[in-house]
């Protein structure tokens, strides 16, 4: 396989392995490709001996055909590839056991997984695809939200870096609609991606919703660093109107010595930053009408406040 | 259709909200979907004229704000705020889950238990299998909910569908790619997101006629 040569061109000289190569180098998710150039490469009963003259290339093929088959629910191909695999390698294989958890998940066999990938944890307790394994069965059960956060837990303690498991962490804080546990999530996101839009805009409407003088300060400063970095964002703009006018109800509602006139005379900038910001983005657009009448309805309320 | 003998309360979702749900959840068929209920109320019924789609995933307050007031601005009819749906994001989870009991309860502005809003659930479960076949009732796909004695949103109401051969037919022409429907946050992400109209959905009705 050359540096230029892409999959089409690959596909077209029927180039099997580096097809199942390029599909697993850039983490595509192709099932039926794969299958169909794995059984060219392996053959029908997948037993080819010679695969580009490699033993470990022609495991990797089966491995890979394997998880392919089980995206297309073909059982039947799944056990074929873990029969070879395991007269090759053993049934004593770390890549065989977790192939063969995954064929029991597929199965329906959850506690069967369970078994396989808690023997796994026993043997090193930083297994971390076991970990994210466990918690993807639990995710997959209704009626076991606070387990499958548990195990979640667990997956992040012994990988606080992972950002994407940190922001499932908060997906599934919001759905339990734990607001507090998902805003400590998303702050951990945001540190791997602090020039992320859309992380700062979710993470300021999360803020806002959980209420409060503090958050919905800080609410603002994320919906207004959401807009820095991406102005056109029109969720960013209708919230930052919203949080802002949240803080200056909460503001009005709070004791004297909580009150800031700075930051209330800020928030109404904000408001008026906001609603100019949709005006624009929305002229000659189908939904300009309503969009105007929310607009002035926040700046007016925000005006009489003076 | 039968009442419910205790609070005789009861629920019709019409045609055009039943598709605009269906189609919402088919949309984003790996997340819990959420949405307004727009309509009346007459009597002991909730009549639910209109579904309007506000979010994937789970819903925070500045979305409902936005949703809520861009709703009151560009609706010219009669219908006010009669309830909240969610379809589950598990096929087989039938419940409607903390963030849509606690919007629901939001919703609840008086006292008056005629006008107490309901929470709709959409069972996923075959759902597929129910539209594409025309033997199999929808009955069950959808269930409303009303205020227990715990104050919670969890007292299964009579609900009714009106007219399935509709619905039925509106999901079919829907899927073909006769018509989209995108809620709240698929308005503001889509890049031609100014140029389309998130609500009303003129389209699904006409669609339906």
């Amino acid at each position: 396989m050359g540096p230029d040569d892409d999959l089409p061109t690959l596909i077209q000289r029927k180039d099997h392995l580096n097809v199942l190569r390029y599909i697993r180098a850039h983490q595509l998710r192709k099932p039926e490709l794969v299958v169909s150039h794995g059984l060219e490469l392996l053959g029908n009963d997948l037993t080819k001996k010679s695969v580009g003259g490699d033993e470990s290339a022609r495991l990797s093929a089966l491995e890979q055909v394997c998880l392919a088959a089980l995206d297309l629910h073909n059982h039947d191909l799944a056990d074929q590839c873990l029969s070879q695999l395991k007269a090759s390698q053993g049934m004593e294989s770390h890549r065989f056991r977790r192939l063969l958890a995954r064929c029991l998940e597929t199965a329906g066999d959850l506690d069967g997984a369970t078994k396989v990938y808690n023997e796994m944890l026993q043997a090193n307790p930083a297994n971390l695809v076991a970990l994210q394994r466990k918690y993807a069965m639990l995710k997959a059960q209704p009626n076991k939200e606070t387990e499958a956060m548990d195990a979640l837990n667990e997956y992040l303690t012994q990988n606080m870096a992972d950002s994407a498991g940190w922001y499932e962490m908060a997906k599934c804080r919001m759905n339990m609609a734990d607001y507090k546990g998902a805003a400590y999530a998303l702050e951990e996101v945001i540190l791997s991606c602090p020039l992320e839009a859309s992380l700062h805009c979710e993470l300021a409407e999360v803020y806002c919703t959980v209420g409060g003088l503090e958050n919905l300060m800080a609410a603002r400063k994320h919906m207004a660093q959401s807009l820095e970095l991406d102005p056109s964002n029109g969720r960013a703009q209708f919230g930052l109107m919203v949080v802002a006018n949240a803080y200056l109800l909460e503001s009005e509602k709070s004791a004297k010595k909580h009150h800031d006139e700075h930051e209330v005379a800020v928030a109404k900038e904000l408001i008026k930053y906001g609603g100019d910001q949709l005006l624009q983005a929305y002229k000659g657009a189908p939904m300009f009408a309503a969009v105007k009448t929310v607009v002035e309805e926040y700046q007016d309320d925000s005006a009489s406040n003076e | 259709m039968a009442k419910d003998k205790e609070t005789e309360r009861s629920v019709e979702v019409s045609a055009v909200a039943a598709v605009s749900m269906i189609l919402h959840a088919v949309k984003h068929s790996h997340e819990a979907v959420h949405g307004v209920l727009l309509g009346s109320f007459s009597g002991g019924q909730v009549k639910i004229s209109e579904a309007v789609p506000v979010c994937h995933g789970a819903p925070t307050l500045p979305l409902l704000e936005t949703a809520l007031a861009l709703i009151k601005a560009a609706d010219d009819s009669s219908n006010s705020v009669v309830g909240w749906y969610v379809s589950p994001r598990l096929e087989s989870d039938e419940r409607p889950g903390p963030a849509a009991l606690k919007i629901v309860a939001g919703l609840a502005s008086s006292d008056d238990k005629e006008k107490e809003p309901a929470l709709v659930v959409l069972r996923n479960k075959d759902l597929d299998k129910i539209v594409l076949d025309n033997e199999r009732s929808m009955i069950d796909s959808f269930q409303a909910l009303g205020k227990d004695f715990g104050q919670q949103w969890l007292k299964p109401l009579s609900t009714g569908i009106d007219n399935e051969e509709t619905i039925k037919a509106g999901v079919k022409k829907a899927l073909k790619g006769e018509i989209n429907i995108e809620d709240l946050i698929d308005h503001f992400e889509a890049e031609s997101s100014k140029k389309s109209r998130w609500f009303p959905n003129d389209s699904l009705k006409a669609l339906l006629k």
